[in-house]
């Protein structure tokens, strides 16, 4: 039973039979949201963990990085989007409003160069689920 | 119930329990360490496997018992029949798993960055899950007495029933009043950090002894006071504190400047948990780097206790010995792989040990009482600078074998860097110097009794340290391009000789580390989302499983992981790994498969840093370093540098250059596609480019320093 529900899923995936989704590559925020995040990273994120840079620390990851892009590669933004809000900032998980931690998740993106757009990220799981992480287009 | 009256239940219940230890002593039964927070009993050191007690079955510690040896004697599962090992149950976790398990009971004890987990041995269902009000350590629990210990980042200790998961005490050992925390989530100013870092935070897992919880705090780094803290096991309450730094006047004080406080500089930063001996009353930690950490022209000295290994009392916090790893650090030189105890030699000449790694790959061994080294030590001369009062000479174990190398091999680097060596200071004369600032730090070391070997794991990973005339500023990253390998070595426990050594695609730092078993196997996680079993005695790979996740990121590559542990339940061996999100527990036989592989992580290194997206009048500084690019944050003059490093334009969009420097400087595409022409001091040029893509530049008169536009 476990096998023929995990063969399921991967048949699903593969022939691309779940709704028609989004990627990271497809203007999924907008710079005044990023400006807003930046705002709240610089509050909450950057002091003495992930740095102004995103460079991160010792113990902590470089947010805007190739190996982050990579790390995340074949994910959502939901998936980004929980752990954010579950163990962020460790000194006090969940405790920023949820529209914080979208406008968070919106300035990483556009650290990583990613290009913005009109429509902004929802502080809602079900939607960010359907928003991919891809490579880098070439 | 009252504080008072919850102490005197527990008082109460220990006595019951040292009547029913006495009386198993009386009668014979064989104990090998039995770790309690509330007692400690003599114990039959190398006990037969044959005698096994309830304690070596399982991993009563994160480093598998009170001396991290991560070595177990269970040995049902042994280098004849490791290739039928599979997956037996697998947990999911709700956020990667970093910590060390512990199994106490028949049942497995960890923590994710969200929660602690109470999982069944045998089928890893779920007991409970305590989701605390910080984040876990990234260390894991300590489970004693029937109580599981953890630290937080918010500097709080918490005691949680082991059964149910309900919280007992919760104590503090940060460096603001605990109620001042609360402060942060409601400041929105940038200019007003809502998280005062002096406070601290937990990293390391307790060290239950003698009735004490003791545990370290980090954040030295960032300016904190580090300390070692024990609570009373009991309510929770501070009982002593050991200050890293020491007061002005006290022994070690006179390691610094006179001018100087000491404490005020933050550093010593206790990373990961002790090894206790309940017997002589010692716990053993080791501190980290000195701050500022490249800084070494504010103070002078050798600068007590940083970069040691530290004995302290039990019952007091008070200093028995210390031996100084690295004098006046100046090398990030974080004693930060867990210590291990163990007896040096055989027979009745053996002598009580203890082991400690520095992070060049020098193994280091002190009688645990004295501190005497069992392996002498030699100074040997290092590289000097008068700007950093380097010490003169720094302490090596004489004959011994380094692991990873010395100095940065030159394949590892991008054209144009240095190779930095270790214990070679770094200044901002010298941009260009790509360093192995740790071979080996946090995976933890395995001893196996049986064969005295040590097991170490590491590799290299070429840092790019900058700073700037500041002494409090440094930039700290890997040079785009570098790459980076894995080590596992075994090193003689006699003479730290290496007996054998293996190599891996990924770097080992900060991974898994290695445990060992009577079984003769050595297992670790490898970079790529398998677990690896060898032969311990050759290095030989036995087996291999595809958990289908990838580790880290620990440092800012993604080889981290959570160590291992074994146990036996119902007559049956486990061997139990985190990797990702995922708990795998393995047995013989087990029916669970490999998962799909993970993409293959990358072997070299790409940009870091913020992508900034330029507007019509922002430009890209040359010769300018800003390493905070916060509101009114200083910028410097630096020849090879970039601000920002990493820029996005749109198509067609002009950018500019701005030379900030005192030479002449031409920009060029690295695939020739654009160049600025030569940009006079104070002048700039603007260009624009009309094909989307990622560039590469670098100036001509720097050219390993590169910088990124994005176009769009």
């Amino acid at each position: 039973v476990v096998l023929a529900v995990v063969a399921t899923g991967w048949s699903l995936s593969t022939y691309g039979q779940e709704p028609a989704g989004k990627t990271i590559n497809d203007k999924v925020f907008s710079l005044a949201q990023a400006a807003r995040g930046k705002k709240a990273y610089r509050a909450h994120c950057a002091n003495g963990c992930h740095l102004v840079e995103m460079t991160g620390l010792e113990r902590t990851p470089a947010l805007a990085s190739d190996a982050f892009m990579l790390r995340w590669n074949g994910q959502t933004l939901a998936d980004l989007y929980l752990r954010m809000q579950m163990t962020m900032p460790q000194t006090a998980p969940r405790s920023l409003p949820d529209q914080m931690y979208a406008d968070i998740l919106a300035y990483v993106l556009s650290a990583n160069g990613l290009p913005a757009g009109d429509a902004e990220l929802a502080p809602d799981p079900a939607v960010l689920k359907t928003i991919k992480f891809v490579p880098p287009p070439q | 119930v009252t504080a008072a009256r919850r102490s005197q239940v527990e008082r109460t219940s220990w006595h019951a329990r040292v009547a029913t230890f006495v009386g198993a002593a009386v009668l014979g039964h064989l104990l090998v360490t039995v770790v309690l927070c509330g007692l400690w009993l003599p114990h039959a050191a190398q006990a037969a496997d044959s005698a096994r007690s309830e304690a070596s079955r399982e991993w009563p510690t994160v480093g598998g018992d009170t001396g991290n040896s991560r070595y177990s004697p269970l040995a049902q599962i042994n280098t004849t029949n490791v290739r039928r090992l599979a997956g037996a149950w697998v947990h999911e976790a709700d956020a990667r798993v970093r910590s060390a398990p512990v199994v106490v009971g028949g049942v497995v004890y960890l923590s994710d960055a969200t929660a602690v987990y109470a999982l069944d041995a045998k089928n890893g269902a779920q007991r409970w899950k305590h989701i605390p009000a910080a984040s876990p350590a990234r260390g894991g629990v300590a489970v004693s007495d029937g109580r599981v210990y953890v630290g937080l980042a918010n500097a709080h200790v918490v005691a949680l029933d082991a059964r149910t998961g309900d919280p007992i005490w919760t104590g503090y050992i940060g460096n603001i009043p605990a109620e001042q925390l609360h402060l942060q989530g409601i400041a929105l100013d940038p200019q007003v950090p809502p998280i005062d870092v002096k406070a601290g935070f937990i990293s390391g897992t307790p060290s239950c002894v003698n009735g004490k919880v003791i545990v370290g705090l980090s954040g030295g780094d960032a300016g904190s006071r580090s300390k070692i803290a024990a609570l009373d096991a009991a309510t929770g309450k501070l009982m002593w504190e050991f200050w890293v730094a020491p007061n002005p006047g006290e022994p070690g004080s006179d390691t610094w400047p006179d001018d100087v406080d000491p404490g005020s500089l933050g550093g010593g930063a206790v990373w990961t948990h002790g090894a206790a001996d309940p017997q002589l009353g010692l716990v053993y930690f080791g501190t980290g780097n000195a701050s500022p950490v490249l800084g070494g022209e504010v103070r002078p000295g050798d600068n007590l206790y940083m970069a040691s290994l530290v004995a302290l009392d039990v019952a007091t916090g008070k200093l028995r010995w210390h031996y100084q790893l690295a004098r006046h650090d100046l090398w990030e030189m974080d004693i930060a792989t867990p210590p291990i105890l163990y007896d040096f030699g055989k027979g009745r000449a053996a002598r009580k040990a203890v082991a400690i790694m520095r992070p060049d790959g020098f193994l280091f061994a002190f009688d645990r009482a004295t501190g005497e080294p069992l392996i002498p030590i030699e100074e040997r001369k290092v590289p000097q600078d008068v700007r950093m009062h380097t010490a003169p000479t720094q302490p090596f174990p004489a004959g011994a074998e380094q692991f990873g190398p010395n100095c940065a091999e030159r394949e590892l680097l991008p054209a144009g860097f240095e190779p930095g060596c270790h214990f070679e200071p770094l200044f901002y004369d010298r941009q260009n110097v790509g360093s192995v600032f740790t071979n080996t730090r946090q995976a933890p070391m395995s001893f196996d009794p049986r064969t005295g070997l040590f097991y170490v794991v590491g590799g290299a990973s070429p840092w790019w340290y900058r700073r700037v005339a500041n002494p409090y500023i440094l930039l700290v990253s890997h040079p785009p391009g570098a790459k980076e390998y894995g080590l596992v070595a075994a090193i003689d426990g006699r003479t730290h000789r290496i007996v054998w050594q293996k190599r891996s695609p990924w770097s080992l730092i900060g991974s898994s580390g290695a445990m060992t078993t009577a079984g003769g196997l050595l297992f670790r996680s490898e970079g790529d989302g398998r677990f690896l079993a060898f032969d311990s005695r050759t290095g030989e790979q036995l087996w291999s499983f595809q958990t289908g996740s990838l580790n880290g990121p620990i440092v800012l590559s993604l080889t981290g992981g959570a160590p291992s542990a074994t146990y036996e339940v119902e007559g049956e061996q486990y061997i139990l790994v985190p990797v990702g999100k995922s708990v795998w527990a393995f047995k013989l036989g087990g029916m669970l498969h490999e998962r799909p592989a993970p993409p293959t992580p990358p072997t070299e290194f790409g940009f870091q840093g913020i992508v900034e997206a330029l507007g019509p009048d922002d430009e890209i500084g040359i010769a300018m370093l800003q390493p905070t690019r916060a509101p009114g944050a200083l910028h410097y003059v630096d020849e090879a540098s970039f601000t920002p490093v990493r820029a996005q334009i749109g198509v067609g969009q002009p950018v500019r250059f701005m030379n900030y420097g005192t030479a002449t400087h031409t920009i060029v595409s690295s695939d020739g596609a654009w160049t600025t022409g030569p940009i006079a001091p104070g002048n700039s040029a603007t260009i624009t480019i009309s094909k989307p893509g990622k560039y590469t530049f670098a100036a001509t008169e720097f050219p390993w320093s590169k910088g990124q536009l994005v176009v769009q």
